[in-house]
Protein backbone atom coordinates (compact mmCIF):
# COMPACT_ATOMS: atom_id res chain seq x y z
CA UNK A 1 0.00 0.00 0.00
CA UNK A 2 3.19 2.05 0.36
CA UNK A 3 3.85 2.03 -3.18
CA UNK A 4 0.28 3.09 -4.54
CA UNK A 5 0.46 6.66 -3.51
CA UNK A 6 0.37 7.83 -7.52
CA UNK A 7 1.91 11.57 -7.03
CA UNK A 8 5.91 11.76 -6.42
CA UNK A 9 5.05 15.19 -4.76
CA UNK A 10 5.13 14.67 -0.91
CA UNK A 11 1.43 15.79 0.46
CA UNK A 12 1.06 18.76 3.02
CA UNK A 13 -0.50 16.51 5.36
CA UNK A 14 2.39 14.13 5.24
CA UNK A 15 4.61 16.51 6.43
CA UNK A 16 2.77 17.09 9.45
CA UNK A 17 4.30 14.61 12.68
CA UNK A 18 1.66 11.71 13.64
CA UNK A 19 1.99 12.77 17.25
CA UNK A 20 0.12 15.99 16.66
CA UNK A 21 -3.10 14.29 15.25
CA UNK A 22 -5.58 14.00 16.82
CA UNK A 23 -8.59 13.57 14.69
CA UNK A 24 -9.74 10.35 13.38
CA UNK A 25 -10.12 12.22 10.00
CA UNK A 26 -6.65 13.35 10.08
CA UNK A 27 -4.96 9.82 10.56
CA UNK A 28 -7.22 7.90 8.42
CA UNK A 29 -5.93 10.56 5.49
CA UNK A 30 -2.39 9.77 6.74
CA UNK A 31 -3.22 6.26 6.63
CA UNK A 32 -4.41 6.51 3.33
CA UNK A 33 -1.43 7.13 1.96
CA UNK A 34 0.33 4.67 3.32
CA UNK A 35 1.60 5.97 7.34
CA UNK A 36 1.83 2.48 9.39
CA UNK A 37 1.97 5.16 12.11
CA UNK A 38 -1.23 7.06 11.91
CA UNK A 39 -2.47 3.44 11.57
CA UNK A 40 -1.24 2.32 14.17
CA UNK A 41 -2.62 5.16 16.79
CA UNK A 42 -6.24 4.47 14.59
CA UNK A 43 -5.92 0.55 15.79
CA UNK A 44 -5.30 1.51 19.44
CA UNK A 45 -7.97 4.00 19.89
CA UNK A 46 -10.40 2.01 18.11
CA UNK A 47 -9.51 -1.94 18.88
CA UNK A 48 -11.13 -2.32 22.37
CA UNK A 49 -14.91 -1.68 21.08
CA UNK A 50 -13.76 -3.86 17.79
CA UNK A 51 -13.04 -6.62 19.59
CA UNK A 52 -15.81 -6.64 21.90
CA UNK A 53 -18.37 -5.99 19.33
CA UNK A 54 -17.10 -9.08 17.24
CA UNK A 55 -16.91 -11.21 20.74
CA UNK A 56 -20.28 -10.55 21.54
CA UNK A 57 -21.24 -12.07 18.05
CA UNK A 58 -19.16 -15.12 18.01
CA UNK A 59 -20.28 -16.03 21.74
CA UNK A 60 -17.70 -14.68 23.70
CA UNK A 61 -15.04 -16.88 22.05
CA UNK A 62 -11.91 -14.40 22.47
CA UNK A 63 -9.48 -15.90 20.66
CA UNK A 64 -12.00 -16.19 17.40
CA UNK A 65 -12.85 -12.80 17.95
CA UNK A 66 -8.85 -11.73 18.47
CA UNK A 67 -8.54 -13.31 15.06
CA UNK A 68 -11.83 -11.36 13.64
CA UNK A 69 -10.73 -8.06 14.80
CA UNK A 70 -6.99 -8.50 12.81
CA UNK A 71 -8.89 -9.29 10.22
CA UNK A 72 -11.54 -5.95 10.41
CA UNK A 73 -8.04 -3.87 10.58
CA UNK A 74 -6.55 -5.67 7.79
CA UNK A 75 -9.16 -4.92 5.61
CA UNK A 76 -9.63 -1.81 6.78
CA UNK A 77 -5.63 -1.04 6.13
CA UNK A 78 -6.68 -2.19 2.41
CA UNK A 79 -9.72 -0.07 1.73
CA UNK A 80 -9.20 3.35 4.01
CA UNK A 81 -8.26 5.16 0.77
CA UNK A 82 -12.03 4.65 0.61
CA UNK A 83 -13.07 6.15 3.54
CA UNK A 84 -15.29 9.39 3.33
CA UNK A 85 -15.57 11.61 6.17
CA UNK A 86 -19.00 11.77 5.66
CA UNK A 87 -19.70 8.83 8.97
CA UNK A 88 -17.05 8.86 11.29
CA UNK A 89 -14.57 6.60 11.38
CA UNK A 90 -15.32 4.66 14.41
CA UNK A 91 -19.16 3.35 12.73
CA UNK A 92 -17.42 2.64 9.66
CA UNK A 93 -14.99 0.57 11.45
CA UNK A 94 -17.64 -0.96 13.83
CA UNK A 95 -19.69 -2.00 10.71
CA UNK A 96 -16.45 -2.91 9.54
CA UNK A 97 -16.11 -5.15 12.63
CA UNK A 98 -19.82 -6.63 12.60
CA UNK A 99 -19.49 -7.38 8.78
CA UNK A 100 -16.51 -9.52 9.16
CA UNK A 101 -17.82 -11.38 12.12
CA UNK A 102 -21.16 -12.06 10.54
CA UNK A 103 -19.57 -13.21 7.46
CA UNK A 104 -17.55 -15.74 9.87
CA UNK A 105 -20.63 -16.62 11.15
CA UNK A 106 -21.96 -17.43 7.66
CA UNK A 107 -19.15 -19.42 6.78
CA UNK A 108 -19.32 -21.66 9.87
CA UNK A 109 -23.01 -22.20 9.84
CA UNK A 110 -22.86 -25.58 8.36
CA UNK A 111 -20.42 -26.90 10.28
CA UNK A 112 -19.21 -26.63 14.76
CA UNK A 113 -21.71 -23.40 15.11
CA UNK A 114 -24.79 -25.40 13.93
CA UNK A 115 -28.22 -24.34 15.60
CA UNK A 116 -29.02 -25.93 18.89
CA UNK A 117 -32.16 -26.70 19.46
CA UNK A 118 -33.89 -24.97 22.45
CA UNK A 119 -33.70 -28.51 24.90
CA UNK A 120 -30.34 -28.63 23.67
CA UNK A 121 -29.59 -25.33 24.60
CA UNK A 122 -31.36 -25.58 28.20
CA UNK A 123 -29.32 -28.36 28.94
CA UNK A 124 -25.99 -26.39 28.27
CA UNK A 125 -26.47 -24.09 30.50
CA UNK A 126 -28.53 -24.95 32.79
CA UNK A 127 -26.04 -24.73 35.50
CA UNK A 128 -24.71 -21.30 34.89
CA UNK A 129 -25.14 -18.62 37.08
CA UNK A 130 -23.12 -16.12 38.97
CA UNK A 131 -25.73 -14.29 40.97
CA UNK A 132 -24.71 -10.77 39.11
CA UNK A 133 -27.20 -10.14 36.13
CA UNK A 134 -24.95 -8.55 33.84
CA UNK A 135 -22.31 -11.37 33.94
CA UNK A 136 -25.34 -13.34 34.28
CA UNK A 137 -27.08 -11.81 30.79
CA UNK A 138 -23.59 -12.28 29.21
CA UNK A 139 -23.33 -16.05 29.57
CA UNK A 140 -26.45 -16.31 28.65
CA UNK A 141 -26.26 -14.67 25.41
CA UNK A 142 -23.03 -16.38 24.62
CA UNK A 143 -24.94 -19.41 24.62
CA UNK A 144 -27.66 -18.44 22.25
CA UNK A 145 -27.72 -20.28 19.07
CA UNK A 146 -25.25 -18.18 16.47
CA UNK A 147 -28.08 -16.66 14.43
CA UNK A 148 -30.13 -15.59 16.93
CA UNK A 149 -27.44 -14.30 19.37
CA UNK A 150 -26.57 -12.39 16.38
CA UNK A 151 -29.78 -10.37 15.71
CA UNK A 152 -29.82 -10.04 19.37
CA UNK A 153 -26.82 -8.49 19.73
CA UNK A 154 -27.08 -5.99 16.88
CA UNK A 155 -31.05 -4.87 17.60
CA UNK A 156 -30.71 -5.01 21.20
CA UNK A 157 -27.46 -3.91 22.36
CA UNK A 158 -26.13 -1.99 19.15
CA UNK A 159 -29.29 -0.48 17.86
CA UNK A 160 -29.97 -1.85 14.36
CA UNK A 161 -32.87 -2.14 12.47
CA UNK A 162 -34.94 -5.16 11.66
CA UNK A 163 -34.50 -4.07 7.83
CA UNK A 164 -30.38 -3.84 8.79
CA UNK A 165 -30.16 -7.10 10.03
CA UNK A 166 -32.05 -8.70 7.62
CA UNK A 167 -29.87 -7.30 4.81
CA UNK A 168 -26.33 -8.16 6.73
CA UNK A 169 -27.62 -11.81 7.71
CA UNK A 170 -29.44 -12.39 4.12
CA UNK A 171 -32.88 -13.08 5.94
CA UNK A 172 -36.27 -11.66 5.67
CA UNK A 173 -37.42 -9.01 8.35
CA UNK A 174 -39.88 -11.64 9.44
CA UNK A 175 -36.96 -13.92 9.66
CA UNK A 176 -34.97 -11.15 11.99
CA UNK A 177 -38.16 -10.62 14.50
CA UNK A 178 -39.05 -13.87 15.08
CA UNK A 179 -35.03 -14.98 15.87
CA UNK A 180 -35.02 -12.07 17.66
CA UNK A 181 -38.60 -13.40 19.69
CA UNK A 182 -36.24 -16.81 19.82
CA UNK A 183 -33.33 -14.95 21.68
CA UNK A 184 -35.37 -12.73 24.39
CA UNK A 185 -37.14 -16.15 24.92
CA UNK A 186 -34.32 -18.18 25.77
CA UNK A 187 -32.70 -14.96 27.58
CA UNK A 188 -35.99 -15.33 29.71
CA UNK A 189 -35.96 -19.21 30.52
CA UNK A 190 -32.08 -19.27 31.14
CA UNK A 191 -32.41 -16.43 34.11
CA UNK A 192 -35.56 -17.48 35.25
CA UNK A 193 -34.71 -21.04 35.21
CA UNK A 194 -31.40 -20.59 37.37
CA UNK B 1 -22.45 -20.11 42.75
CA UNK B 2 -25.57 -18.23 43.89
CA UNK B 3 -28.31 -19.73 42.88
CA UNK B 4 -30.98 -17.84 45.19
CA UNK B 5 -31.85 -14.61 43.22
CA UNK B 6 -34.50 -15.69 40.76
CA UNK B 7 -34.68 -13.03 37.73
CA UNK B 8 -37.75 -11.82 35.83
CA UNK B 9 -36.98 -10.57 32.01
CA UNK B 10 -39.56 -8.90 30.40
CA UNK B 11 -41.79 -10.34 27.86
CA UNK B 12 -40.38 -11.28 24.38
CA UNK B 13 -42.58 -8.22 22.69
CA UNK B 14 -41.77 -5.81 24.81
CA UNK B 15 -39.03 -3.51 22.91
CA UNK B 16 -38.88 -0.92 25.75
CA UNK B 17 -39.01 -3.09 28.15
CA UNK B 18 -35.44 -5.20 26.56
CA UNK B 19 -34.21 -1.50 25.81
CA UNK B 20 -34.57 -0.44 29.43
CA UNK B 21 -33.16 -3.72 30.61
CA UNK B 22 -29.78 -3.22 28.41
CA UNK B 23 -29.29 0.38 28.80
CA UNK B 24 -28.69 -0.83 33.09
CA UNK B 25 -27.59 -3.99 32.73
CA UNK B 26 -25.78 -4.18 28.79
CA UNK B 27 -22.29 -5.95 28.75
CA UNK B 28 -18.85 -3.87 29.86
CA UNK B 29 -16.14 -3.65 27.16
CA UNK B 30 -13.47 -4.62 29.32
CA UNK B 31 -10.10 -3.26 28.65
CA UNK B 32 -8.20 -5.52 25.70
CA UNK B 33 -4.86 -5.03 24.64
CA UNK B 34 -4.45 -5.84 20.80
CA UNK B 35 -1.38 -7.36 19.31
CA UNK B 36 -0.28 -4.78 16.93
CA UNK B 37 2.85 -6.71 15.99
CA UNK B 38 1.34 -9.27 14.76
CA UNK B 39 -0.90 -7.28 12.70
CA UNK B 40 1.75 -4.49 11.38
CA UNK B 41 3.51 -7.88 9.98
CA UNK B 42 0.05 -8.70 8.08
CA UNK B 43 0.15 -5.69 6.91
CA UNK B 44 3.49 -5.49 5.39
CA UNK B 45 2.46 -8.57 3.67
CA UNK B 46 -0.71 -7.34 2.54
CA UNK B 47 1.20 -4.31 1.35
CA UNK B 48 4.15 -6.52 -0.38
CA UNK B 49 1.66 -8.86 -2.43
CA UNK B 50 -0.04 -5.09 -3.46
CA UNK B 51 3.24 -4.64 -4.82
CA UNK B 52 3.37 -7.65 -6.72
CA UNK B 53 0.07 -7.49 -8.12
CA UNK B 54 1.41 -3.72 -9.29
CA UNK B 55 4.51 -5.34 -10.74
CA UNK B 56 3.24 -7.75 -12.37
CA UNK B 57 5.08 -10.19 -15.56
CA UNK B 58 4.80 -8.64 -18.81
CA UNK B 59 2.02 -10.53 -20.50
CA UNK B 60 3.46 -11.37 -23.99
CA UNK B 61 0.71 -10.94 -27.03
CA UNK B 62 -0.10 -13.91 -28.39
CA UNK B 63 1.52 -14.48 -32.06
CA UNK B 64 -0.81 -14.19 -34.75
CA UNK B 65 -0.29 -17.45 -36.05
CA UNK B 66 -2.09 -19.09 -32.91
CA UNK B 67 -5.24 -17.66 -33.86
CA UNK B 68 -4.91 -18.52 -37.42
CA UNK B 69 -6.65 -21.80 -38.66
CA UNK B 70 -4.25 -24.24 -39.84
CA UNK B 71 -5.53 -23.89 -43.25
CA UNK B 72 -4.91 -20.63 -43.95
CA UNK B 73 -0.74 -21.52 -43.11
CA UNK B 74 -1.33 -24.23 -45.83
CA UNK B 75 -2.55 -22.28 -48.86
CA UNK B 76 -0.10 -19.50 -47.52
CA UNK B 77 3.57 -21.83 -47.17
CA UNK B 78 1.98 -23.68 -50.65
CA UNK B 79 1.79 -20.37 -52.58
CA UNK B 80 4.88 -18.96 -50.63
CA UNK B 81 6.75 -21.66 -51.83
CA UNK B 82 5.47 -21.54 -55.82
CA UNK B 83 6.78 -17.63 -55.49
CA UNK B 84 10.12 -18.47 -54.11
CA UNK B 85 11.11 -21.29 -56.81
CA UNK B 86 9.66 -19.33 -59.60
CA UNK B 87 11.89 -16.41 -57.82
CA UNK B 88 14.76 -19.14 -57.44
CA UNK B 89 14.14 -20.06 -60.96
CA UNK B 90 14.85 -16.97 -62.65
CA UNK B 91 17.21 -14.91 -60.76
CA UNK B 92 19.15 -17.67 -60.24
CA UNK B 93 19.00 -18.01 -56.80
CA UNK B 94 21.22 -15.37 -55.94
CA UNK B 95 18.71 -13.26 -53.86
CA UNK B 96 16.94 -15.83 -51.51
CA UNK B 97 19.21 -15.35 -48.73
CA UNK B 98 19.07 -11.29 -48.08
CA UNK B 99 15.70 -11.78 -45.68
CA UNK B 100 17.62 -14.44 -43.59
CA UNK B 101 20.91 -12.20 -43.24
CA UNK B 102 18.58 -9.21 -41.79
CA UNK B 103 17.00 -11.29 -39.49
CA UNK B 104 20.45 -12.40 -38.60
CA UNK B 105 22.05 -9.14 -38.26
CA UNK B 106 19.01 -7.84 -36.51
CA UNK B 107 19.25 -10.63 -33.95
CA UNK B 108 22.85 -9.93 -33.49
CA UNK B 109 22.07 -6.20 -32.93
CA UNK B 110 19.46 -7.02 -30.05
CA UNK B 111 22.26 -9.40 -28.66
CA UNK B 112 24.66 -6.50 -28.40
CA UNK B 113 21.78 -4.12 -27.22
CA UNK B 114 21.34 -6.67 -24.29
CA UNK B 115 24.40 -7.26 -22.99
CA UNK B 116 24.83 -3.03 -23.15
CA UNK B 117 22.06 -3.15 -21.06
CA UNK B 118 22.81 -5.62 -18.33
CA UNK B 119 26.84 -4.18 -18.42
CA UNK B 120 25.68 -0.92 -17.65
CA UNK B 121 23.38 -2.16 -14.87
CA UNK B 122 26.46 -4.28 -13.97
CA UNK B 123 28.58 -0.74 -13.83
CA UNK B 124 26.00 0.93 -12.04
CA UNK B 125 25.86 -1.22 -9.10
CA UNK B 126 29.67 -1.86 -9.15
CA UNK B 127 29.53 1.61 -8.42
CA UNK B 128 26.79 2.15 -5.65
CA UNK B 129 28.63 -0.46 -4.18
CA UNK B 130 26.29 -3.32 -2.22
CA UNK B 131 23.08 -2.35 -1.39
CA UNK B 132 20.67 -4.67 0.61
CA UNK B 133 17.26 -5.20 -0.55
CA UNK B 134 14.75 -4.79 2.45
CA UNK B 135 12.62 -7.90 2.54
CA UNK B 136 9.57 -5.82 1.81
CA UNK B 137 10.76 -4.64 -1.71
CA UNK B 138 12.31 -8.50 -2.48
CA UNK B 139 9.42 -9.58 -3.69
CA UNK B 140 8.69 -6.78 -5.81
CA UNK B 141 12.21 -6.97 -7.57
CA UNK B 142 12.30 -10.42 -7.94
CA UNK B 143 9.12 -9.98 -10.20
CA UNK B 144 10.74 -7.22 -11.86
CA UNK B 145 14.05 -9.32 -12.47
CA UNK B 146 11.55 -11.88 -14.18
CA UNK B 147 9.76 -9.79 -16.42
CA UNK B 148 13.51 -8.40 -17.64
CA UNK B 149 14.05 -11.59 -18.22
CA UNK B 150 11.27 -12.66 -20.08
CA UNK B 151 11.65 -9.68 -21.74
CA UNK B 152 15.09 -10.64 -23.10
CA UNK B 153 13.56 -14.16 -24.54
CA UNK B 154 10.95 -12.49 -25.99
CA UNK B 155 13.39 -9.96 -28.01
CA UNK B 156 15.44 -13.09 -28.90
CA UNK B 157 12.47 -14.31 -30.69
CA UNK B 158 11.10 -11.32 -32.24
CA UNK B 159 14.23 -8.58 -32.62
CA UNK B 160 11.97 -6.08 -34.64
CA UNK B 161 9.88 -5.18 -31.79
CA UNK B 162 9.93 -1.73 -31.15
CA UNK B 163 7.56 -2.17 -27.61
CA UNK B 164 9.62 -4.86 -26.69
CA UNK B 165 12.80 -3.13 -26.56
CA UNK B 166 11.10 0.08 -25.06
CA UNK B 167 10.20 -2.15 -22.79
CA UNK B 168 13.50 -3.94 -21.89
CA UNK B 169 14.93 0.03 -21.25
CA UNK B 170 12.13 0.86 -18.96
CA UNK B 171 12.43 -1.89 -16.71
CA UNK B 172 16.20 -1.79 -16.45
CA UNK B 173 15.44 2.22 -15.69
CA UNK B 174 13.45 1.16 -13.21
CA UNK B 175 15.43 -1.16 -11.25
CA UNK B 176 18.57 0.55 -12.12
CA UNK B 177 16.32 3.48 -9.90
CA UNK B 178 15.42 1.21 -7.25
CA UNK B 179 18.98 0.59 -6.93
CA UNK B 180 20.32 4.01 -6.41
CA UNK B 181 16.72 5.14 -4.07
CA UNK B 182 18.35 1.94 -1.57
CA UNK B 183 22.07 3.12 -2.17
CA UNK B 184 21.05 6.80 -1.49
CA UNK B 185 18.03 5.60 1.17
CA UNK B 186 15.93 7.22 -0.18
CA UNK B 187 12.56 6.32 0.20
CA UNK B 188 11.60 4.26 -2.68
CA UNK B 189 8.34 2.61 -1.55
CA UNK B 190 6.72 6.18 -1.64
CA UNK B 191 7.45 5.85 -5.74
CA UNK B 192 5.03 3.54 -7.97
CA UNK B 193 7.07 0.48 -9.29
CA UNK B 194 5.15 -0.45 -12.53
Amino acid sequence: MLSLTSSHAVPAVMLQSVDAMTGDADLARLAALGNLAAFERIYRAHYRRVFHVICRIVGGIEARAEELAQETFVRAWQSIKDFRAEAALSTWLHRMAVNTALMDLRSRRSGEDREVDDECLAERTGSMCTGDLRLDLQAAINQLPPRARAVLVLFDLEGWTHEEIGEALGMAVGSSKAQLHRARQLLRQRLEMS
Amino acid sequence: MNRSRSVRLPSESDDAAWAALWREHAPEDSPVAGDWDALRTRLLAVESNDRNADAAPIRLRPLRSRVRNPWFWSMAAGVLLAVGMGLVLHQGGMSSTVPVRAHANMSAMTDVEIAELRWSYMAAQAELGEVTIPAELQASVETLDASLRAVEVALRHQPDATFLRASLRRLHERRLQILRGLAFHEDVRLRPLA
